[in-house]
């Protein structure tokens, strides 16, 4: 795809970032399931955790297709490090910038920019998953503040977030039009955090439940208006989709990566792997479902830049980038044999880390709804 | 179903098999899994029931059971945890087997008397793909060879008194049997994406001397041989797989009756009965193949297609059932408390084990150009 320069020239910034900084940390973040806070304040410093937030915020000013590709290359090293920059921007970032007042922008959106505060998002709850719809986390409107109870579940960074952007309705009954968005601050008597998941994959990033009991929050951290949860939180899992496909690109296109070097020093019946024309069938459709994947993930970004709907693109992007994705990552294992199944090689980790693109932010199969419902009319 | 008969004997043996799977092995799967623990108890209480001894003749203390025997044996306790059966299909094929065929009186009646007696033979995987992780140095001295490197995959390797070690020599493939104690500390643990109970070791060895009486197959048979093991072993690992799938089945069925989304279990939504066909489907014509390639070996019937036929489809069908249920558990199957991303992680470990899809589908094609 051809693409601007200015395109080209972030994409060596970050792909430096990630080789030298990120890349030789990977393998221990996940098998000692460590959260690599330095790596996230140094991606604050390089402008990584705003690359489409204005310069005024402290961002990069730079826009959704810069983002997409900040999200492929760190993926390429690690899902982990790329999961939590994904989540951070997307979730945390994103909806504080489109939703949020003046005031809210320079009090949350400024230091979480920076990276002196980490973002998180809470929408999903035990019996809320696909069905957004079933929020039970219930606000009461006291006094003036908002008295929230109830629990989230699946909810990334956390344990280790000092933003959190949540939802919840004030009458379960009322389904979308009772949800609204809210932010509450780490340290907030009567939020707690509950447990921490053993995952997979993305072992290197937090999974947490969050448990609210007659946690007071001022009416000033309502996002947008009252009823408007619905509204924030679409717009964030379509913007949210574009970076889930970004990452599901770039754990592939890793595996290929390292597919094609293995292929390279490994021989079998005196010729080394990468003659064999099984290996290179498995490669050839390695590459080109990547570089199919990649053309719809920077249309959606594109898109979006360009002020067009985008939701069937994002939506078409996600499903299709993990779809491949998690094929790639598993011819990855068997183009390494054996050796695929160790630790020596990053491609077991990739797989793990992959099947998650096929379930966060939307399984495949909603992606597949929104596909068809935007294909086919309501 | 239809084309597979069990007779009144194997029928009994796959109740008695299950009944034990669930009573001593699944309440303890999960956690033997996570830890990589070895399960050494269940290996005893398996050969105190003559579970380990499948095929052993009955003059070494063995069951002496057919393959179908064993397949049924094999997938029931995969059903419950896969690396249990690997351990078991080892065991079997890569160990017991050449010793009970090829094996000279003094090596049988030592070696499958003291399987009968509860010990587990380890086998030395020699990698058909090169690769810089693994080199071996051997030298030759008189009638023996001195051998030094490493080698990067000894299943059963934990836990093995005894170990089978095929070594390409300048004139064919020896197979030699080898005592734990010749490799000294060389044995470690491996960390593996699945069948992480099975204890998949990495060795190092250094000036080895390999006899001429440590030789179990000579090198003029030694290649035949192997590919005759191989192709029972894939009829083991078939039934290790058909085993993971049917369980990636069980569960999603029952998790997708309970789960609620939209205000109605997740089973009445076309996608989630599509998965739950499929892989219904796949797992029916798997163990048709399986069944089928078994009965040939009783038979004695050429069985060297129908294993691979079975292996191959058996590792894709495996890895495919694993994620289906992974995807039907959401975010949920993506955690270790559910036992769904087990399956996934063991059936692509096992897709990889000793052989790989297209090396499967490269002897399928010699085989039909024969």
């Amino acid at each position: 795809m051809i693409l601007e320069q200015r395109h080209h020239e972030f994409r060596a910034k970050v792909k430096q970032f990630a080789d030298e900084e990120v890349a030789p940390r990977a393998k221990d973040l996940d098998c000692k399931s460590e959260f690599p806070s330095d790596l996230v304040k140094r991606m604050g410093e390089l402008g990584l955790l705003g690359v489409f937030i204005p310069e005024k915020y402290g961002g990069s000013g730079l826009d959704t297709l810069c983002y997409a590709i900040a999200v492929e290359e760190v993926g390429r090293v690690c899902g982990s490090t790329g999961i939590s920059l994904a989540a951070h921007s997307s979730l945390a970032v994103a909806p504080i910038h489109f939703a949020g007042n003046e005031e809210q922008k320079q009090k949350w959106l400024i230091p979480l920019v920076r990276g002196e505060k980490i973002g998180s998002f809470g929408l999903t709850e035990p019996n809320a998953g696909s069905d957004a719809s079933a929020t039970r986390t219930t606000a009461k409107f006291v006094g003036d503040q908002y008295v929230i109870n109830g629990s989230k579940c699946f909810i990334t960074s956390g344990h280790v977030a000092d933003v959190i952007i949540f939802t919840a309705t004030k009458d379960p009954s009322l389904g979308y039009p009772g949800i609204s968005a809210f932010v509450v601050e780490k340290g907030t008597p009567g939020y707690a955090l509950g447990k921490e998941e053993d995952k997979l994959g993305l072992r290197g990033s937090i999974t947490s439940e969050l448990i609210f009991e007659d946690c007071k929050i001022p009416k000033e951290n309502l996002i947008g208006e009252e009823g408007d949860g619905f509204k924030v939180f679409m717009k964030t899992l379509d913007g949210g989709r574009i970076s889930i496909g970004a990452l599901a690109l770039g754990i592939a296109q890793g595996a290929l990566d390292y597919s094609i070097q293995f292929a390279r020093t490994a021989v079998r019946n005196n010729k080394p792997l990468y003659k064999n024309q099984s290996i290179q069938s498995m490669i050839a459709e390695m590459g080109t479902e990547i570089e199919a994947a990649r053309l719809l993930i920077y249309q959606a970004a594109m898109l979006k830049d360009a002020g067009e709907p985008f939701t069937k693109e994002a939506a078409m992007a996600k499903y299709y980038a993990s779809r491949i994705g998690m094929k790639t990552t598993k011819a990855a294992i068997e183009i390494h044999g054996m050796l695929g199944l160790t630790k020596k090689y990053p491609v077991e980790r990739f797989m793990r880390d992959e099947k998650l693109m096929e379930i966060g932010e939307g399984t495949s199969e909603i992606q597949k709804i929104v596909i068809a419902r935007e294909i086919l009319g309501r | 179903m239809g084309l597979i008969q069990f007779n009144n004997e194997q029928k009994l043996i796959q109740n008695e098999i299950r009944k034990f799977a669930t009573a001593e092995i699944e309440p303890v799967a999960d956690e033997i899994e996570k830890n990589g623990i070895f399960p050494s108890d269940i290996i005893k209480k398996l050969s105190d029931l003559g579970f380990l001894s499948l095929i052993t003749p009955e003059q070494y203390d063995g069951s002496e059971l057919d393959t179908t025997s064993v397949c049924i044996v094999i997938e029931e306790l995969s059903k419950v945890c896969a690396s249990v059966g690997a351990i078991l299909v080892v065991n079997t094929y890569f160990i017991a087997f050449p010793l009970i065929k090829y094996g000279r009186e003094s090596q049988k009646d030592t070696f499958l008397t003291r399987i009968s007696k509860g010990e587990i033979g380890g086998f030395i995987c020699e990698s058909d793909i090169e690769s810089p992780d693994e080199k071996i140095k051997i030298k030759k001295q008189d009638s023996s060879y001195i051998i030094s490197g490493n080698r990067e995959f000894v299943l059963n390797g934990e836990a093995a008194n005894f170990f089978l070690f095929p070594v390409t020599l300048s004139n064919g493939k020896g197979i030699y049997l080898l005592a734990r104690e010749r490799f000294g500390q060389g044995l470690v643990k491996q960390n593996v994406l699945g069948l992480r109970a099975s204890g998949i070791s990495s060795l190092q060895f250094k000036d080895l001397e390999l006899k001429a009486e440590d030789l179990l197959i000579p090198v003029e048979q030694g290649t035949t041989i192997y590919a005759d093991m191989r192709d029972y072993a894939n009829i083991g690992f078939s039934a290790v797989l058909i085993g993971i799938a049917q369980a990636a089945l069980d569960v999603s069925v029952r998790y997708s009756k309970e789960r609620v989304q939209f205000g109605r279990p997740i089973c009445k939504f076309p996608m989630v009965q599509e998965m739950l066909a499929e892989m219904k489907v796949k797992i029916e014509a798997g163990r048709h193949l399986v069944y089928a390639a078994a009965a040939k070996c009783d038979q004695a019937e050429n069985y060297a297609l129908a294993s691979k036929a079975a292996r191959l489809f058996c590792n894709e069908l495996a890895v495919f059932a694993g994620d289906r249920a992974v995807q039907i558990h959401g975010g949920y199957g993506y955690l270790r408390d559910y036992p769904v991303e087990r399956y996934l992680r063991d059936a692509k470990a096992l897709q990889v084990l000793e052989a790989t899809q297209f090396m499967l589908k490269s002897d399928i094609a010699g085989e039909l150009l024969q």
